[in-house]
C-alpha cells in the first residue's frame, strides 16, 4: 500500500466515524412517533415524549384566548378526540374540518402543540367526483 | 368517436411507437443496420408527435369543460381562471404523468436530433433506452393511471382545482420539476447507451454533462418554487420542513449535483468513471423513487397520498433501469477503468470530495426519510425522524461543503509548483485570517448559550467570505493566467476550455454562497452586521479594491443597509407612535401585499435589551460579555421569552430547516438573475411568515356572506381582529410613497411586555398631511416636542386647551395644532365624553336593578 492510499484509507475512516457519530446522535434527537389520534389514544406508551399527531380540526370547541394568544381545539380521529393547545403562529390555511399535524407532547390532559402544520390537500387523491362540493 | 376515446388510441399508439423504437433500436444495434436505426429514431420522434397530440386533447377537454372525462371533472370546473385551467393539466396524478412523459419524449427527440451526426449504430442503444422508458410510462398511463377515463354519469360541473393548488407557484413548480425529471432520462440513456455501444469518449460525456446541467437547473428551480409555495400557502413552518415529500425532490438533486462534479473529472481527465457511471442512472432512479414514495403512501407525510396503484409499476421501472445500468457497467467495466487519483489535493480530488459529500448528504437524508420504513418490521408503531434529525446531521455536512467550496478554486493550481503557488500564499492566508479575525473580534464568548446562536452565524459568515473570496481570486487568476498562458503555452488547449467552463461554475458557486450567508442571517442578524462592520468593511477599505468590494459586499450590504439605525427615521417613528396614541393618525389601511421578514424583531428585541443594559452603566464602565449573556438569557422572564420566541419561529433553536428554507429563496433569485445582490434585494419583497392576517375592514363586510364554508377560519380571523384592539402599536419603520405612507408596525403583546412581534405593514392615508405634521415635529427640539405632546395629551384627557395655549412658539405650529384640535381631537373628545355618559347611564341602570332586587 502506497503512502497516498494509506492517507485515503485513514482519512476515509475518520470521516466515516464522524459521520456515524453525527447520524447516531441525530437519530436519537430527531425521532418521534407519527400517529393518528386513534392510535395515540389506544396506546399509552406513545403518549410519553414528543410526537407528531395527525387528525381533523373539530369545528366545535375551537377557541382563541386573546390574552394568552392560545388556540385551543379538538383534534378528531375516527373515533376519539384529543384536546390540543397551541400558542403561536396559526397558519393561513388552518380551518375547522381541515387536516392538520401537530407536533408536541401531552401534559396529561391537553396536548401542548409546539408546531401546527396544515396538511397539503392530497393532490393525487382518488376522490368521488363532487364529494368536495357536497361538504 | 369521442375525444376521450381518441386520447386512449393515441396513448396506445405512443406505446406501440415506443415499443417499435425499442425493437428497431435493438435490431440496429445487433445487425449494425443504419436503416433500422433511422426507423428507431423516427419512432422516437413519432412518440413525441403522438404525445403532443394526446396532451392537446386533454388540454382541449379541460378548456371545453368536457366533464365526461373523469380527470377533467376531478380537477377543473367551469369557473376556473385560465392559468389554473392550464395548471389543472398537471394538478392531478394522471395528468402529471402525461406531462412528464410528454416532456421526456420531447427532450429525447431533441437529444437524438443534436447527436444526429454521430454514428447511427452508436446511437442505437441510446434510442432503445429512451424508447424503453417512454414505453413504461405509456403503459402506466394506459392501464393504471389513465387520464382519459370516462365518467359514467357526466356531472354538470367539475370539482375544480384544489384551492391550495391555485397559486402562481403551482403553475410553474410542477412543470419545472417535471422538466428536471424528464431531462434526467437523457444523461442516463446517453451514458448507459453509449457504454453499451462501447463509446465512452469525450463527445458523449460532454453531451451527458450538458443534459445533466439542464436537468439540474430545472430541478433546482422546481425545488425552490415548491419551497416558496409551501412557505406562502401551506404553513409548513418555513420553506423547508424536511417533509418526506420535500426530501423526495431533493434526492435526485443530490446525485445530479454529485454527477455534475464527477463528470468533469471523467470528461477532462478520465477519472471517477465508475462513480459517474453509478451517479447518472441513480439520478433517474431517484426521480422515479421520489415519485413512487409520494404517490404510494410509503412514508407518512404532511402530504396525504393514498396508493394510486402505480407503486408496482414504478418499482418495476426502477428495477429495470437498475438492472440495465448495473449490467452495462459490469459488462463494460474495462472501459470504465479510471486513471488513478494521485493526490487528494487536486482538481479531481476536489471533484471526488464534492461528489462524495453530496452522496453522503443523500444517504443521510434517505436514512431520515425512510427511517420509519426501515424499522417497521421491528416495532409495532414506527417512529419518524423530525426536522431535528436533519438539522443536526445535514447542517454540519453543509458547512463542510461550504469550506470545500472555498478551497475548490485553489485546487486548479495544485501540483503545478513553481511561482504560481506564491500567488496563492497571501490569499490562503487571508482566508484563514478571516476565520481567525472573526474569532478574535468575538473572542472569549464561545460559551453556551450564545454559542448556539452565534457559532453557526460566525462559521457561515466566515465560510461565505471564504467562498466569495475564493471565487474572486479564481476569476482574477484564471483571467490573468489565461491571458499570460496564451503566449507561454503553459496550459494545454483542454485546460483553456475548462477555464471557460469555470464561468458557469462561478455562477453556481455564487448562488451557493448566498445559501451559506443566509444560514447565518437566520440566526443572528446583529452578529452578521457587526461582523461586517468590524471585520469586513475595514478590510475592504484597506484593500480598496473595487472588485473585492463589489463581489464581497453584495450580500453583506443588504444586511448593513437594513440594520443601520437611522436617527431621523427613529425620531419619525416615535412621533408617529405618539400621534397614534393620541388618535391623530386614525386612517389605517392594512396593506396585504408587503410583509416584513420575521427575523427582524428578534434583532430589535436583543438590541433593545442590550441598549437597556448599556444605558444602566456609567460612562466608561466595561461590560464583560458574560454579563451580557446573563442579561440576555438568564435574567428573569427574558430567558424564557427568548426561548419561546425562537421556538415559535424555528420550532427548535437549532432549526436548520427554516434557515435552509430562507436560503432557498436567495438561491432561487440568485440563479434566476445570476446576481446575489439582486437575490438579496428581492428577498425583502418576498412574502415573509404571516403572523396574523387582518381582514380588510370594508372588503370583509362584503364578502362575509360568501365565506360561510370557511366559518372556522373566519372565526379565527375575527378573533384575531379583536386582539388587534388590545395590542399596543409601536412603529419601527416608515416609508413615504405617492399613494400613502407605509408604516411597519410591531406590537407589544399583552402576553409579555417584551415579546415584540411584527404584525403587518400598514398604509396610512393622507400622506401629505402627516408629512407636514411630522416635519413640523421634527423641527422642534426634544423638550419642545415633549411639552407639545404633553399638552395634546392634557387636552385629550381634560378637554382643556390650557396647556396648549401656554405653548407659544411658532405660528405655523400653532396653526397645525388648531387644525388638529378642530378636525381630529375634538371629535375624539366628544366621542369619549359620549361613551363616558353611556357608561354612567348603564351603571345607573345597573344600580337601579340592584336596588329593585
Amino acid at each position: 500500500m502506497t503512502g497516498t492510499q494509506k492517507k485515503f484509507v485513514v482519512g476515509g475512516l475518520v470521516l466515516a466515524a464522524a459521520l456515524t457519530y453525527l447520524c447516531v446522535t441525530s437519530i436519537g434527537a430527531g425521532q418521534m412517533y407519527y400517529v393518528s389520534v386513534d392510535q395515540y389514544l389506544a396506546d399509552p406508551n406513545i403518549q410519553d415524549g414528543k410526537i407528531r399527531l395527525n387528525g381533523t380540526v373539530g369545528a366545535e370547541e375551537l377557541t382563541i384566548d386573546p390574552n394568552t394568544r392560545t388556540l385551543t381545539f379538538m383534534l378528531l380521529g375516527d373515533s376519539g378526540k384529543v384536546q390540543v393547545q397551541f400558542s403561536g403562529v396559526v397558519p393561513d390555511l388552518f380551518q375547522a374540518g381541515g387536516k392538520v399535524v401537530v407536533v408536541g407532547r401531552t401534559d396529561g390532559e391537553v396536548f401542548q402543540a409546539e408546531k401546527l402544520l396544515t396538511q397539503c390537500a392530497s393532490k393525487y387523491e382518488m376522490q368521488e367526483a363532487g364529494a368536495e362540493k357536497s361538504i | 368517436m369521442t375525444f376521450a376515446g381518441l386520447g386512449n388510441y393515441f396513448l396506445a399508439a405512443a406505446m406501440l411507437a415506443s415499443g417499435a423504437g425499442v425493437f428497431f433500436a435493438i435490431w440496429a444495434g445487433r445487425r449494425r443496420s443504419s436503416v433500422a436505426c433511422r426507423l428507431a429514431g423516427a419512432a422516437l420522434h413519432a412518440i413525441t408527435i403522438i404525445l403532443t397530440l394526446t396532451s392537446a386533447i386533454l388540454m382541449r377537454a379541460i378548456f371545453r369543460n368536457d366533464f365526461s372525462i373523469d380527470y377533467v371533472a376531478r380537477h377543473s370546473d367551469v369557473a376556473l381562471p385560465l392559468q389554473y385551467k392550464i395548471a389543472a393539466f398537471w394538478g392531478g396524478h394522471e395528468g402529471s404523468l402525461l406531462l412528464w412523459t410528454w416532456l421526456m419524449a420531447v427532450m429525447c427527440s431533441m437529444a437524438i436530433r443534436f447527436k444526429r451526426k454521430d454514428s447511427p449504430t452508436d446511437q442505437a442503444p441510446v434510442v432503445a433506452l429512451m424508447s424503453g422508458v417512454c414505453w413504461f410510462f405509456c403503459l402506466i398511463m394506459l392501464f393504471v393511471a389513465n387520464p382519459f377515463k370516462i365518467m359514467e354519469i357526466v356531472p354538470p360541473d367539475g370539482v375544480g382545482l384544489n384551492p391550495l393548488l391555485q397559486h402562481p407557484a403551482m403553475v410553474a413548480h410542477p412543470v419545472l420539476l417535471f422538466i428536471g425529471y424528464a431531462a434526467c432520462v437523457i444523461p442516463f440513456a446517453q451514458f448507459i447507451g453509449a457504454l453499451i455501444a462501447g463509446r465512452t469518449d469525450r463527445d458523449w460525456i460532454a453531451s451527458v454533462r450538458r443534459w445533466m446541467a439542464c436537468a439540474w437547473l430545472f430541478l433546482t428551480s422546481g425545488i425552490i418554487l415548491g419551497a416558496w409555495w409551501a412557505y406562502v400557502e401551506l404553513g409548513w413552518g418555513g420553506y423547508w420542513g424536511w417533509d418526506p415529500v420535500e426530501n423526495a425532490s431533493l434526492f435526485p438533486w443530490f446525485t445530479a449535483t454529485a454527477a455534475m462534479h464527477s463528470l468533469i473529472a471523467y470528461q477532462y481527465r478520465q477519472r471517477l468513471k465508475i462513480f459517474s457511471a453509478i451517479l447518472v442512472p441513480l439520478t433517474l432512479v431517484l426521480c422515479i423513487f421520489g415519485t413512487y414514495m409520494t404517490r404510494t403512501g410509503l412514508v407518512a407525510s404532511v402530504h396525504a397520498f393514498p396508493d394510486t396503484g402505480v407503486g408496482a409499476m414504478f418499482m418495476l421501472m426502477m428495477l429495470a433501469i437498475t438492472v440495465v445500468s448495473v449490467g452495462a457497467i459490469l459488462w463494460r467495466r474495462n472501459l470504465l477503468k479510471s486513471k488513478p487519483l494521485e493526490r487528494l489535493y487536486s482538481t479531481d480530488g476536489g471533484m471526488l470530495g464534492a461528489s462524495t459529500v453530496m452522496t453522503v448528504m443523500l444517504a443521510v437524508t434517505l436514512l431520515g426519510t425512510l427511517y420509519s420504513v426501515i424499522f417497521k418490521p421491528f416495532v409495532t408503531i414506527a417512529k419518524v425522524q423530525g426536522p431535528e434529525f436533519y438539522n443536526r446531521s445535514v447542517l454540519p455536512i453543509a458547512l463542510f461543503m461550504g469550506l470545500m467550496m472555498g478551497f475548490a478554486p485553489m485546487l486548479r493550481f495544485a501540483g503545478r509548483g513553481g511561482k504560481k503557488w506564491r500567488i496563492l500564499i497571501p490569499v490562503v492566508g487571508l482566508h484563514i485570517c478571516f476565520i481567525w479575525i472573526d474569532r478574535l473580534t468575538w473572542g472569549g464568548e464561545f460559551t453556551r448559550p450564545l454559542i448556539v446562536v452565534r457559532i453557526w452565524t460566525i462559521s457561515s459568515a466566515a465560510i461565505v467570505a471564504f467562498i466569495v473570496l475564493g471565487i474572486v481570486q479564481d476569476f482574477i487568476l484564471v483571467k490573468s493566467i489565461t491571458y499570460v498562458e496564451r503566449f507561454h503555452d503553459y496550459f494545454s488547449k483542454d485546460e483553456l476550455d475548462t477555464n471557460l467552463n469555470t464561468i458557469t461554475d462561478i455562477v453556481i458557486d455564487i448562488a451557493l454562497a448566498a445559501i451559506e450567508s443566509d444560514l447565518g442571517k437566520g440566526y443572528d442578524l446583529r452578529a452578521l452586521k457587526d461582523y461586517t462592520n468590524k471585520t469586513v468593511l475595514p478590510f475592504l477599505k484597506r484593500w480598496n479594491s473595487v472588485v473585492f468590494h463589489m463581489m464581497f459586499c453584495m450580500p453583506m450590504e443588504f444586511e448593513v443597509k437594513t440594520l443601520f439605525d437611522d436617527p431621523v427615521s427613529e425620531e419619525l417613528l416615535k412621533i408617529a407612535y405618539d400621534l397614534m396614541q393620541l388618535g391623530v393618525i386614525e386612517n389605517i389601511h392594512f396593506d396585504h401585499e408587503v410583509v416584513e421578514e420575521v427575523e427582524e424583531d428578534i434583532k430589535v428585541w436583543i438590541v433593545e435589551k442590550l441598549h437597556d443594559l448599556v444605558t444602566s452603566k456609567e460612562n466608561g464602565d466595561h461590560i464583560p460579555i458574560e454579563e451580557v449573556e446573563r442579561y440576555l438569557f438568564d435574567d428573569g422572564g427574558f430567558h424564557k421569552g427568548f426561548e419561546e420566541e425562537i421556538k415559535l419561529r424555528y420550532g427548535t433553536v437549532e432549526a436548520f430547516g427554516e434557515l435552509m428554507g430562507s436560503s432557498l429563496s436567495s438561491f432561487a433569485t440568485a440563479l434566476a438573475f445570476f446576481s446575489p445582490s439582486h437575490a438579496f434585494e428581492h428577498e425583502i419583497s418576498m412574502p415573509g411568515s404571516i403572523i396574523y392576517v387582518f381582514p380588510e375592514p370594508t372588503k370583509d363586510k362584503e364578502n362575509s356572506d360568501e365565506d360561510k364554508d370557511e366559518t372556522g377560519r373566519e372565526a379565527v380571523k375575527e378573533q384575531m381582529k379583536d386582539d388587534a384592539n388590545i395590542i399596543k402599536w409601536d412603529f419601527s419603520d416608515m416609508e413615504f410613497y405617492p399613494d400613502g405612507v407605509i408604516l411597519t408596525i410591531t406590537s407589544v403583546m399583552p402576553l409579555e411586555e417584551n415579546q415584540k412581534r411584527l404584525l403587518r405593514r400598514v398604509r396610512l392615508k393622507e400622506p401629505d398631511e402627516i408629512k407636514e405634521y411630522v416635519s413640523v415635529f421634527l423641527s422642534l427640539s426634544k423638550s419642545q416636542r415633549e411639552s407639545l405632546l404633553d399638552a395634546l395629551r392634557y387636552y385629550m384627557e381634560e378637554g382643556s386647551t390650557e396647556k396648549l395655549e401656554a405653548l407659544d412658539w411658532d405660528e405655523k405650529i400653532m396653526a397645525i395644532m388648531e387644525y388638529f384640535k378642530d378636525t381630529k381631537l375634538r371629535p375624539l373628545i366628544e366621542k369619549k365624553a359620549a361613551e363616558a355618559e353611556e357608561e354612567e347611564s348603564a351603571e345607573d341602570t345597573a344600580d337601579d336593578d340592584e336596588q329593585e332586587d
